[in-house]
């Protein structure tokens, strides 16, 4: 299975290359090829997705270098050394190249292998200059991205992590809306800035664990450095430290928390996502708000909270405010958008705002709920950006001023809309109901405070999509009209790479959704309202992953009276939910909230 | 010494240095043939690559055996043979790249100097001996003078060779008075002695003037801080750059600045490098004390200045030549880490291994940039400026991939070789960040972390314009390079994405050559002859 794990990241890799050395290829058999190799990937991460043993806390589909030795039983704390050697580092196994799933990682690494193919679709009509070129970037930047979440070695993790920026930089740059360049690079260097001091981070970490663990190890290997680090007398250190903030913990979470911050993006850090989500052609978009912002959650949660837990609990006021600010503020600024992809990239500042609030409880509750919400907003936004899409296409224009009634012209796309609005205004019986309620009641249990303000940001979500939808599907029919006087936001004579720029959209020229329109969004309507209604089959697989991160925070060392002085008077009750349940729908999860408290 | 070791230690010597002899011999018969007959300059460009392919065979036939370290001028170690090596190689690909920069009637002279820097470069990288090092860093220096001179064509470019003649002598005198220092510290001038004595016989033998290593310290680094272009001894080379032609540009990137840090390597790093967790020596702790933390400010200090200016640089070799600064900045860090590496070091990653390592990514990187600004720049379509790029996608995809992927090896971008080159030196500094150094190199790491992201935005910005911007000179016919421009450019962009995926050798190599440099061998025990001469003494 190892080698269809790596056969999975890799075939992205091949298609690309496929279609850089034939730059000529005309648009049809370029998007097949694309569309294929997709596919392809898709179907293989089917089977390693069936063939995953939810049972299993520890990574899986791993090479081992030696094949003599024995697998890893459940939760055995020692790692055997996976995948190759890449890069020798003197004593110890080095840098590997090793690729391994665990429940956590296989939920996002789905979730990219299926976000890629309504890209692909997305970009279907759209792309008509160099579209080789556009869907080996795109291709690549699959491969990235499926690399990063398979990588069980903290520099190949790196690798993949910066080289997604790669190809993301060329699509928004090339194929973006008029303010392309500047989106572009604002992107590519806020994010550099941040991961290069993650990097740091990561390697102030292994040299910790070289120096003090007991064999002196010098390990790259993630698994084995989350449970060598959880070994090492923190608390001690903390405790010599002159300040909290100089503890090692802490400085070292900074550092990590600096790249990831700014990916998520968590409040003051989010100033590049508005403007690289609407200057991103529709392909983009959805992958930036589907997958890449993942990127932060995957990060915070495999090396900030796994990895230095007690810099995590020093800094979980501070982090949470954050959570809450980003919260409310992109639920306000989405409220004053009238252009809806400026709406809806608010409203991923917001979302994700409650992803880093569940992550921040520091409990198993809220880790699950946050992952779970990691992956509604992946299919809800990417499924919204689509219809955007779509909507673009036809009207050349996402100003919503503009455009009214179009449920009369478009009745199909009006469902689809409503459905992926209902599930990011987290409706119950749809996803985003999953994710939120629990994040809220987790973050209850911790401090009433904060989860009352958020809610209030679930309130005004709800009330800006609804707006939304209101706008843009009812009412009398309203279309841009020949003469119409686009906004300078969305100037079309810029784009000329649509080709239908050059003729205004008559009432008779408005298709409806085509095939490939339609079978982009089917699977994430599918996805939307499947997680909403049955989600057990996704908790089965991250609850043994996040149950052992969790376990850090139960740790009675982390009650130091550094970490205490600052968190809430209250000491947090321990949100971990009882082994023995395994049901897991929302009511026991309030069950398992109250239980503590009685 | 009996005359018969001494025979055998000459011979081994000589053996060592065949290929250095064999370059300056053909570099002398280019140069007095040059004046008697008149050939086309390709035959003198494939003289010269003949002559260096030579000395490469050379250098990979000679047996690996060493001279004793303690008594020869040469230090035939891991050091010597790869540096050697690599320099030798990105020697053809200067040649391949000047083959066609150059007068028919200048050339013998000019390929002829340029085979006699390499030769110099070579004896720096194998000098175990003050004197010889100095020799070879003015066998570098004077052909350079040459070479900057020859294609003297306005007065601009004479000002700035005039500008680079001077201070690259009063370069000279200051490390000459700084190795002077360092000599009447111990009185020996072999520097594997010298480094033997100042770690283990210090408190035995109570260096008369302890204070002779500071000054030795400064004036050693103040002299290669020149060669390097280190922030306070920069400010000639964005004026050289932009004035000489873009050949020279990339020999004056590349050759001192191997050379420069390869010789900080063997005389300071080697010999003041002390390990704060090994026994307390006196003296030697509080020198590699200041050394540390003067290199520190010195690599803070050129990051900083290089990256910062470099953003806002208008032509296209003025900006190389402050990302070349910004980038001795960061072997600058691998350096202060260098200095916590005594003899005995047992970090994975050695300050000199990071050194090494980004030197040789360095090397592909930068030649590779020039190399495609050379390759585009004709007549017709001069490539000055930064607009000058301007839409080359269109009319030169395949430069533009590779000025592409050298600026993202130059930015640290994985999967290029350069991420691996910044790794190493990160990891370098960091392994030496613990005890009452951790907050030092943990600024120092930090302030690489943040001016690498400060460097991707220049490079950045010749991306955007390259690929994202329509072009904006009228249409020419779009400009073909020769062959061998294009193998070299084709040499450096590969091998950078090459060693960017398969780092693994070049670690190997890096490792191996630091660990060499460091390695201090127990000294041959007297023989009776000479115990009797000391006693009679």
């Amino acid at each position: 299975m190892s080698t269809l794990l790596a056969i999975t990241v890799f075939l992205p890799l091949l298609g690309a290359l496929i279609l850089f050395s034939t730059p000529g290829l005309d648009r049809r058999t370029a998007r097949q090829l694309a569309l294929m190799i997709t596919l392809g990937t898709l179907a293989l991460t089917l089977i390693l997705t069936l063939a995953f043993d939810p049972a299993r806390s520890g990574p899986q589909f791993a090479a081992v270098d030696d094949p003599s030795a024995p697998a890893p039983a459940p939760n055995d704390s020692s790692h055997p050394a996976y995948g190759y050697r890449w890069l020798d580092t003197g004593p110890g196994s080095g840098i590997r190249f090793a690729l391994g799933l665990d429940g956590l990682s296989l939920v996002l690494f789905a979730l990219t292998a299926l976000l890629m193919v309504p890209s692909v679709f997305a970009s279907w009509n759209s792309i008509d200059d160099r579209p080789a070129l556009h869907y080996a970037l795109m291709l690549l930047l699959e491969t990235g991205l499926l690399g990063l979440f398979a990588a069980l070695d903290v520099i190949l993790f790196y690798v993949f992590f910066e080289f997604t920026l790669i190809p993301l930089f060329f699509l928004i740059g090339l194929y973006g809306g008029p303010e392309r360049r500047r989106a572009s690079v604002t992107f590519f260097l806020y994010t550099l800035a941040g991961s290069l001091l993650t990097l740091l981070g990561v390697i102030a970490l292994v040299l910790v664990h070289q120096q003090f663990s007991p064999n002196h190890t010098l390990t790259f290997s993630i698994p084995e450095l989350t449970a060598g680090l959880r070994s090492l007398p923190w608390s001690e250190w903390s405790a010599q430290a002159t300040s909290s903030w100089t503890s090692p913990q802490a400085l070292i979470f900074l550092l990590l928390f600096a790249g990831f911050a700014i990916k998520v993006p968590i409040f003051p850090f989010h100033t590049w996502l508005p403007l690289a989500h609407v200057e991103a052609p529709t392909a983009g978009s959805i992958l930036l708000a589907g997958v890449l912002l993942k990127v932060g959650g995957y990060g915070f949660l495999r090396f900030n909270l796994a990895m230095t837990p007690h810099g995590a609990a020093f800094f979980v006021p501070l982090l949470a405010t954050l959570s809450v600010l980003g919260i409310l503020h992109g639920a306000l600024t989405a409220l004053a958008q009238s252009d809806v992809k400026r709406l809806v990239a608010y409203s991923s500042v917001s979302h994700m705002g409650f992803v880093t609030l569940g992550l921040f409880t520091l409990s198993q509750v809220g880790l699950e709920a946050a992952t779970i919400q990691m992956i509604n907003h992946g299919l809800t936004t990417g499924a919204l950006f689509a219809c955007i899409g779509i909507l673009y296409e036809r009207y050349h224009t996402r100003d919503m001023a503009q455009l009214g009634g179009l449920w009369s012209r478009l009745p199909l796309f009006a469902f689809f809309l409503i459905l992926a609005c209902l599930g990011s205004a987290a409706v119950p019986g749809l996803n985003g109901f999953v994710g939120e309620f629990p994040i809220l009641l987790a973050q209850f249990a911790r401090d009433p405070v904060y989860a009352i303000l958020a809610s209030l940001g679930m309130i005004l979500g709800a009330y800006y999509l609804l707006m939304m939808i209101r706008r843009l599907l009812f009412g009398p029919l309203r279309e841009p009209s020949d003469h119409s006087s686009p906004s300078p936001n969305h100037t079309p004579a810029l784009d000329h790479h649509h080709h239908h720029h050059d003729h205004q959209p008559t009432s008779s020229s408005i298709p409806p959704l085509g095939w490939h329109e339609i079978a982009g969004l089917v699977p994430l309507m599918i996805g939307i309202v499947a997680i909403g209604l049955f989600p057990q089959p996704i908790f089965d697989r991250i609850s043994p992953s996040l149950r052992e991160i969790a376990t850090g925070f139960a740790n009675p060392s982390l009650s130091t009276p550094s970490s205490t002085a600052l968190t809430s008077p209250t000491p947090p009750p321990a949100l971990s939910r009882p082994s023995t349940t395994t049901s897991q729908t929302p009511s026991s999860i309030t069950l398992a909230v109250q239980d503590p408290r009685r | 010494m009996t005359p018969a070791e001494f025979l055998t230690i000459s011979r081994q010597t000589f053996l060592a240095l065949a290929p250095e002899i064999l370059l300056l011999i053909a570099a002398i018969v280019m140069m007095t043939s040059g004046a008697f007959v008149r050939r086309s300059r390709d035959l003198w460009a494939a003289l010269a690559a003949t002559a260096l392919i030579a000395a490469i065979a050379l250098l990979c036939l000679s047996p690996a055996g060493s001279p004793p370290p303690y008594a020869s001028v040469i230090a035939n170690d891991a050091l010597a043979a790869w540096s050697r090596l690599g320099l030798l190689l990105t020697g053809l690909i200067l040649i391949a790249l000047a083959h066609n920069q150059v007068d028919d009637h200048r050339a013998p002279e000019f390929f002829g100097a340029l085979l006699i820097v390499f030769a110099g470069a070579a004896c720096v990288t194998a000098a175990n001996e003050l004197i010889f090092l100095f020799v070879g860093l003015e066998l570098v220096s004077i052909p350079t003078y040459l070479l900057l001179y020859l294609p003297r064509r306005n007065p601009t470019t004479q000002e700035a060779v005039t500008k680079y003649f001077y201070l690259s002598i009063f370069s000279s005198a200051l490390l000459l008075f700084g190795l002077a220092y360092l000599y009447g510290l111990t009185g020996l001038s072999n520097l594997k002695a010298l480094a033997y004595l100042i770690h283990w016989n210090n408190a035995a033998l109570q260096l008369p003037q302890p204070t002779f290593a500071v000054i030795a310290l400064v004036f050693i680094l103040a002299g290669l801080g020149f060669r390097v272009a280190a922030v306070p001894f920069h400010f000639y080379a964005p004026d050289v750059y932009q004035g000489s032609p873009t050949v020279l540009a990339a020999l004056l990137a590349w050759v001192p600045k191997a050379i420069g840090f390869v010789a900080l390597v063997r005389v300071l790093a080697a010999t003041f490098g002390w390990q704060p967790v090994a026994a307390e020596v006196s003296g030697l702790s509080s020198i590699s004390d200041r050394a540390t933390l003067l290199t520190a400010i010195l690599a803070i200090a050129t990051m900083t200045l290089g990256n910062t200016v470099a953003l806002a640089q208008d032509n296209l070799k003025r900006l190389l030549a402050y990302s070349s600064i910004a980038h001795a900045g960061y072997l600058l860090i691998g350096l202060a880490a260098a200095f916590r590496n005594g003899p005995e070091a047992s970090q994975a990653v050695l300050g000199a291994d990071g050194i090494i390592f980004y030197l040789a990514t360095y090397a592909l990187m930068t030649l590779g940039a020039f190399g495609v600004i050379l390759a585009l720049d004709a007549p017709s379509r001069p490539v000055e400026r930064v607009d000058d790029l301007a839409g080359l996608a269109r009319t030169q995809p395949w430069a533009t991939l590779a000025l592409t992927l050298c600026l993202l090896s130059l930015a640290g971008i994985p999967p290029l070789a350069g991420f691996w080159g910044k790794l190493r030196i990160f990891q370098s500094a960091l392994e030496v960040a613990r005890g009452p150094d951790r907050s030092l190199f943990l600024i120092l790491a930090t302030a690489g972390a943040l001016n690498a992201a400060i460097a991707a935005y220049y490079y950045l910005r010749l991306i955007v314009l390259m690929i994202f911007r329509d072009p904006i000179t009228t249409d020419s016919p779009p400009h073909h390079a020769p062959w061998p421009t294009i193998l070299a450019i084709g040499a450096c962009a590969s091998l950078s994405l090459l060693l960017g995926i398969l780092p693994a050798p070049l670690a190997t190599v890096s490792r191996q050559a630091a660990r060499s440099a460091l390695e201090l061998p127990p000294p041959p025990a007297p023989t009776p002859a000479q115990i009797a001469h000391a006693t009679a003494n």
